[in-house]
């Protein structure tokens, strides 16, 4: 039934979105916090993935029962300190330069964090599994459940994510030094702890996009460049000056892509993403959800 | 004290100088083989990404506007030169002037995008022309032949064919000292105040009488016709466009290469340039360093982060304050700090 | 005769009425002040005439060379081809450029060339840039700034920087300067100088000025007129000495932070 190839196709778009969601947030939690367009996110998940895929290797090798629990804790407890060493050693030294400046250190980690992937893990692709194997017919449907697993993933931390920044002190703090970094500091929130944590969170985040794309990409160096991408475009499309407008961006691009993917061709599958994307831009400049900054004469 | 006050008081003297001297080097290249082949190619490099970053700065470091999908000009350029010397052979000059008008035209329509949004969102915006010009280009073949590239060969000249990379070599650093000078001209006169204007106060710039609307056009319209004629050096060059170099990378490099090298100055283009195209192959060539695979990538990239962090206004700004500057203040007793090269 | 008159001027932003059909005149030749407590809508007023802004209704009448025109017809980087120039309360300077190119840009409309004889150097270049660079020359050493020429405007102090606004506006040979609070920022001693030096300007250079000011000592000292407004509404238009004993101003004004 057409109408059934169809929701599958909504539903893998759902699945991909929320990565999409997930790695577009991130990248906007950071520029928010720290005015630095990370670039670099991309690979630095690809790199978590990679750690990730080599603890579920070794693990599986040694003999553990069950190593790709191990391999998703890895995931957490590597991208938490990789996430928090790059913070410390490449952006905070340069916290001080003009924009263009910043986006110029990330780029240079784009080459540096890139090259080492493949100087450290070789060239060559590597297959993941799911997270949950197995897969469900519904007549014509095929459903797996590391489908929902992702989704359902992604939903708890966006959910988690939320929680904080509305309710909590902390994310106060967080809320305070997007606003204003300079003020905030003066009023006292330690802004470096809240920028070291939202890059802590962006590059988990990225982690666990990886791993949960790695099935269907595989583990290799350029398994992030295009996902990476649409979550630039996910993240534009939404509006970088809100929290929510990334997640409905990302949503939609996973969704246009999957259709886009099946019905017309997959080589097509970029430009229209990014046609629609301009199409947006060209009547909402500032994203479906940002704001229009107020410029004072 | 005489040559200082010559050097200084007229700048052109900088540039006819430099010419001299390296129209000398280049002869005694010509007759003893002074650089290695390598050598000759990469410095072909040099000249055609310093149009490039030119041409990226008048944008960029000049106007304040930001396009992170250049590549798809130089791309457009690259193959048009490609496509009208295999199918109409008009000639050196008209084939790379056409190779920078056409693109030029592209260029005032991006400029009409960058119109309505603001510079991140730009940003993004050219930076998915930047990822997706590499797929146009694979799917246009009839233009540009698609996956298989597109050969050409060497200009010609008045019966003069350029065969030998090293009388190319001279051919693009001519091409280039006349960029260089055209700009110097422009940059100290209306519009290039204009343009500085622009990037430094949009609203009294406007209240000056520079419409925004007008400037903004001729910035994307000047830097898609340098890195047009650009692209077609490079199509000269290596005789050979394929669209796999037109990705996202060679437009976030032309970035690099103006933040790096400096922006707004002349100087800290071809420093760019320079940079970009010599610090890779000089990784590979370190004895033990130079085995370990992808090293000139991650050196290349940390090089990167070390000048931002070092020497924040780029090398070749750095160098002019920190020196150049105070050396002409102190023998001249002027009160002249810096500005445009 | 009037230079300039502004008709019945609405200007809303959403739901708030910054500026109620308001009506007042400037006379040629004189200094006009605009003043009234703090929200009043005097920048709205200033942005409306200088084009940043948009009124939803009302004129703005010019009187320049011989015929009238309403400003409101023409977009913002048109209007100082008209005969205006106007200067910026938070010191709108390019910071980038030197204190003469600053200058030069003031003369943008002056300079006829076009980027292929600038780039090509094409004859007419040199004249029309070297008359733009000694006017600039002559304005610098007017204001006493002649030394800073090739220095950076945003390595300059505040003082220096204001100055050169009003250097830069000069540059374009107006008929009517426009100031948005020419004073701020100054002690008593600079704003007596800023006093001397807009007399001095007005009577040099033949120019209708208009300010938007909160310094009542530059206001009572050189205004020939005034006009008072709060909320968006002209409380009173006259001389210094018919403002001062005005009442009605004195209520405006009353519980805010200026005092005569």
């Amino acid at each position: 039934m057409h109408w059934q190839i169809f929701l599958q196709n909504v539903f893998g778009g759902i699945e991909t979105g929320s990565l999409y969601a997930l790695a577009a947030l991130g990248v906007v939690l950071i520029y928010r916090v720290s005015d630095v367009t990370n670039f670099a996110q991309g690979e630095m998940a690809m790199f978590s993935t990679f750690v990730t895929y080599t603890i579920w290797v070794y693990s599986a090798n040694a003999g553990f029962p069950y190593p790709y629990i191990a391999a998703f804790i890895g995931a957490l407890i590597f991208s938490a300190i990789f996430g928090f060493l790059i913070e410390r050693i490449f952006i905070r030294p340069t916290s001080d330069s003009s924009l263009l400046g910043k986006m110029i250190v990330t780029l240079g980690l784009i080459l540096m964090v890139n090259g080492s992937a493949g100087a450290i893990f070789g060239t060559d692709s590597h297959y993941m599994q799911r997270a949950i194997t197995g897969h469900i017919r519904f007549g014509n449907m095929i459903i797996r459940p590391h489908s929902f697993f992702v989704i359902g993933l992604a939903i708890v931390i966006m959910l988690v994510l939320f929680y904080m920044i509305k309710f909590t002190m902390f994310g106060v703090a967080i809320r305070a030094t997007a606003q204003n970094d300079k003020v905030a500091k003066l009023m006292g929130v330690p802004t470096k702890k809240v920028t070291a944590f939202t890059w802590i969170m962006a590059t988990m985040m990225g982690a666990i996009a990886g791993l949960m794309i790695a099935p269907a990409t595989n583990v290799y160096t350029g398994m992030m460049a295009d996902i990476h991408l649409k979550s630039f475009i996910a993240a534009v499309l939404g509006g970088f000056t809100s929290f929510v407008g990334p997640v409905i961006g990302g949503l939609m691009i996973g969704i246009l892509d999957n259709l886009v993917g099946y019905y017309i061709s997959t080589n097509w599958q970029t430009v229209i993403v990014y046609g629609f994307l301009i199409i947006i831009l060209i009547f909402k400049p500032y994203g479906l959800f940002g704001e229009i900054p107020k410029k004072k004469v | 004290m005489a040559f200082f006050k010559l050097f200084n008081n007229n700048p052109y003297f900088k540039y006819i100088l430099g010419s001299i001297i390296f129209v000398i080097i280049v002869f005694i290249d010509l007759q003893l083989g002074l650089f290695a082949s390598r050598t000759v190619n990469l410095l072909i490099r040099v000249v055609y990404f310093s149009v490039v970053a030119i041409g990226f700065n008048i944008l960029l470091g000049y106007a304040g506007q930001i396009s992170l999908g250049h590549a798809a000009f130089m791309g457009f350029g690259a193959y048009l030169t490609a496509f009208i010397s295999n199918n109409y052979g008009l000639g050196f000059l008209p084939t790379i002037i056409l190779s920078g008008l056409i693109p030029m035209v592209f260029g005032v329509i991006l400029g009409l995008v960058a119109l309505r949004l603001e510079r991140l969102y730009l940003a993004i915006a050219t930076l998915g022309i930047g990822v997706t010009i590499e797929f146009v280009f694979r799917e246009w073949v009839w233009f540009t032949n698609g996956f298989s590239g597109a050969r050409l060969s060497r200009p010609e000249i008045f019966g003069f064919a350029f065969n030998n990379s090293r009388h190319f070599l001279l051919l693009s650093t001519i091409i280039l000292f006349i960029v260089i000078l055209f700009t110097y001209n422009l940059i100290n006169s209306k519009t290039g105040r204009a343009l500085s204007a622009m990037r430094d106060s949009g609203h009294a710039a406007q209240a000056m009488g520079i419409s925004l609307f007008k400037y903004k056009l001729i910035a994307f319209a000047l830097s898609a016709f340098y890195v047009g004629i650009a692209g077609s050096l490079y199509a000269y060059a290596e005789r050979y466009v394929h669209p796999s170099t037109w990705g996202a990378e060679l437009s976030l490099d032309m970035l690099a290469m103006v933040v790096i090298g400096g922006l707004a100055s002349i100087g800290g283009s071809v420093t760019g340039a320079g940079f970009l195209v010599f610090v890779p192959r000089l990784v590979q060539d370190l004895p033990l360093i130079g085995e370990i695979t992808n090293i000139n990538f991650i050196l290349t990239g940390l090089a990167m982060i070390l000048v931002i962090r070092f020497m924040p206004i780029g090398i070749y700004n750095w160098f002019d304050y920190k020196f150049i500057q105070p050396f002409y203040i102190k023998r001249l007793n002027l009160n002249k700090p810096g500005g445009d090269d | 005769m009037k230079k300039l008159e502004v008709k019945n001027m609405t200007k809303r932003f959403g739901g708030l009425v910054a500026v109620d059909d308001l009506s007042f005149k400037v006379e040629e030749g004189s200094i006009f002040g605009l003043i009234g407590p703090n929200g009043a809508g005097k920048t709205t007023v200033f942005n409306s005439i200088t084009r940043f802004y948009n009124p939803e209704e009302g004129e703005v009448i010019l009187r320049t060379k011989g015929s009238k025109i309403d400003l409101l017809d023409y977009k913002t980087h048109q209007i100082a081809d008209l005969g205006l120039a106007r200067t910026f309360q938070n010191v709108e300077l390019f910071g980038k450029m030197t204190v003469l190119d600053n200058m030069l840009v003031g003369a943008h409309n002056n300079i006829k060339t076009n980027f292929l004889i600038e780039g090509f150097r094409l004859p007419g270049f040199k004249k029309k840039e070297n008359q733009a660079k000694t006017k600039a020359m002559e304005i610098l050493n007017f204001l006493g700034l002649k030394k800073l020429a090739h220095q950076f405007a945003d390595s300059q102090p505040y003082g220096v920087q204001k100055l050169l606004e009003l250097g830069r506006v000069l540059m374009s040979e107006p008929e009517i300067i426009l100031l948005d609070e020419p004073a701020a920022g100054m002690n008593d001693s600079e704003t007596d100088k800023l006093s001397d030096l807009l007399l001095k300007i007005r009577d040099e250079y033949n120019l209708t000025v208009f300010l938007v000011e909160h310094d009542m000592g530059l206001v009572m000292d050189i205004c020939d007129e005034i006009v008072v407004i709060n909320f968006g509404k002209s409380i009173m238009q006259g001389t210094p000495k018919e403002i001062q004993v005005s009442p009605e101003v004195q209520e405006a004004y009353l519980g805010g932070d200026d005092e005569f």
